[in-house]
């Protein structure tokens, strides 16, 4: 399944936004224009549902309180709403699921997020529809909602095991390289990829070598020098280590545990192998940082076809053009945001008639959608003295 | 809306400006810094696409043996070029059209005048010709941004293309330059062309 389309309204700084998307969807905008907001809309679904420690209380309050994610442009009509349909695979099918809520803050007290509305469709047939007359009769019910209560989600349980399962990756080389400096505060769902090893260390045997041969595989391309990828455990301490053999002159000298990988090995062993876990959308932030560009042209490549076997949706920041200038991108899977000062606009690439031309003519999606979303007067960053 | 193709940034700095002064078309999709080649390449790509909305490509003529109609015939392929596809060369480079405009330049420089060359499109290298009069300089700061140091080996200095197109922005006389090079004012003139056509 993946998340075919989704709306919102008041979310950070779009003020609303209602967009296709498909299944590896790229994200590209300039620096500050809501790129990651736009990821957080997933992560917060994630969190709403998670069944342990989740809910909506927990998951407004982590990220500051209604008024820190509602927009600065909202005025008026001041809920925040979020909006998204579920579909297979296929791109033209009918939604098979559609889940709306909407928030709005407590006018009195400790000003608690409330539900406004809490709605999930069937295959097109209202099943829940909120506030219903218990609402009504008992307030203090809509700071919860149906999706984060196993006792209430019975009828669309396969919505929330869909959110609770969105990951999101960053991953963070340094963080793997030095653990003293963040086994103390780890966060929860590990979005900058600490808890990485440890997720390859619970893995089966048998799927472990797997996976680690198609990483190995994938990584030759990118690291000349890389011969072999093994997972080992230290013996005394009990550590997971990710082990890669360098061709060298002494044969077993070759040997390098993570700590010794570059930033962009690792981050791509992290992203290759989140490919494979789970089968709910996968978030990824700019996968292009630290890797070389003869390797980010391929990355798309790669993304779809790991997630391909995986049905997997792929939604990804990015700002490389390398990544973005493989010509198996098509303009429906970029999603282009322009800042503006009533908040970000979101735009389908296909959706612009001049880039749907170039883009038809066969011109890079890379170098031309990239320009569009360029920020106006960077060039004169260069005359910054 | 207009998209553009340009060789460098100071290329795309010169036909930006070009379009605001002259015309009231937007530009939206700017491609700038592959090099001439790539625009070599997609020329046909490009000529296409332009039968909706209006294309403009500025590439450098570099050598004085070709005729520019040539390049486009060559470029093009055999195909008809399209009425909303421009393909103008700056002769020999796009520097050329900066140096037109002597007294402007003179004074962004630092030098005096009569330095600065008078037949731009007999100059066999312009970008050379610019490092070289600001070489003359007596300014520091212009000294710094646009010669190369020695050991570098690069050709122009480490902030050419911004200082450079910050001159573009901002002190370029267009209908001064033109007036001394005829590929500029003819560049001018179909641009201005395709506007009227694109409004009209």
């Amino acid at each position: 399944m993946i998340i075919s389309r989704i709306s919102i309204k008041n979310w950070r700084n779009f003020k609303t936004i209602d967009t296709p998307l498909s299944e590896r969807q790229f994200v590209v905008g300039p620096n500050a224009s809501g790129k990651s907001n736009f990821l957080d809309v997933f992560r917060f679904l994630r969190d709403i549902a998670k069944s342990d420690g989740g809910g909506l209380q927990k998951a407004v309050q982590t990220r500051g309180g209604v008024s820190k994610i509602r927009c600065l442009a909202a005025r008026r009509d001041p809920d925040i709403e979020i909006d998204v349909s579920l579909s297979d695979d296929d791109e033209n099918s009918t939604a098979v699921w559609r889940y709306s809520i909407g928030i709005r803050q407590e006018q009195r007290g400790f000003r608690q997020p409330l539900l406004s509305h809490e709605h999930v469709w069937k295959e097109g047939r209202l099943i829940l529809n909120r506030p219903d007359r218990d609402d009504k009769k008992d307030e203090e019910r809509l700071k919860q909602t149906h999706l984060e209560q196993v006792s209430a989600n019975k009828e669309f349980r396969e919505v929330a095991r869909f959110f609770e399962a969105i990951t999101y990756l960053h991953l963070v080389p340094q963080l793997l390289r030095y653990p003293e400096l963040s086994q103390a505060s780890r966060l929860e769902n590990d979005p900058f990829g600490q808890g990485f090893l440890e997720r390859v260390a619970k893995a089966p045997p048998k799927t472990q070598l797997a996976r680690l041969r198609k990483i190995e595989e994938a990584l030759k391309i990118a690291v000349p020098q890389l011969e072999q990828l093994k997972f080992e455990r230290d013996t005394t301490t009990g550590q997971p280590h990710l082990l890669a053999l360098y061709s060298h002159w002494r044969p077993n000298a070759g040997w390098q545990s993570e700590d010794q990988f570059s930033d962009g090995t690792l981050r791509l062993i992290g992203l290759l192998w989140s490919l494979f876990e789970g089968q709910s959308p996968l978030l990824l932030e700019e996968p292009e940082l630290s890797l070389n560009d003869g390797v980010t042209r391929h990355l798309a490549g790669i993304i779809r076809r790991l997630q391909r076997s995986r049905r997997r949706q792929a939604i990804i920041s990015t700002h490389s053009e390398a990544l973005l200038n493989d010509e198996g991108i098509g303009g429906n899977e970029i999603l282009m945001l322009f800042p503006s000062k009533e908040g970000t606009e979101a735009k389908i690439a296909t959706e612009d008639r001049d880039l749907a031309e170039l883009l038809g003519a066969g011109l890079p999606p890379g170098d031309i959608v990239l320009s569009k979303t360029r920020v106006k007067g960077a060039e004169q960053l260069g005359l910054f003295e | 809306m207009v998209s553009i193709f340009c060789e460098g940034i100071l290329d795309e700095a010169i036909l930006r400006r070009i379009i605001v002064a002259k015309t009231s078309l937007e530009v939206g999709v700017a491609v700038s810094q592959k090099g001439k080649s790539y625009i070599e390449q997609r020329a046909r790509s490009l000529n296409k696409s332009a039968r909706g909305s209006p294309i403009i490509a500025l590439a450098d003529l570099d050598t004085p043996e070709t005729c520019p109609s040539t390049f486009v015939t060559q470029w093009l392929g055999g195909d008809r070029r399209e009425n909303k596809f421009l393909l103008r060369f700056a002769i020999l480079e796009a520097e050329a059209w900066i140096i037109a405009d002597k007294r402007n330049l003179a004074q962004f420089l630092s030098i005096s005048d009569t330095n600065v060359p008078d037949d731009v499109e007999a100059i066999r290298d312009p970008k050379e010709t610019v490092v070289s009069l600001a070489r003359m300089s007596r300014n520091r700061h212009v000294r710094d941004s646009l010669v190369p140091d020695r050991r570098s080996g690069a050709l122009v200095g480490p902030n050419y293309n911004s200082e450079m197109s910050k001159f573009v922005r901002t002190h370029w006389d267009i209908d001064a330059a033109a007036s001394r090079s005829r590929s500029l004012a003819r560049a001018i003139t179909r641009i201005e062309e395709l506007a009227a056509q694109h409004q009209g």
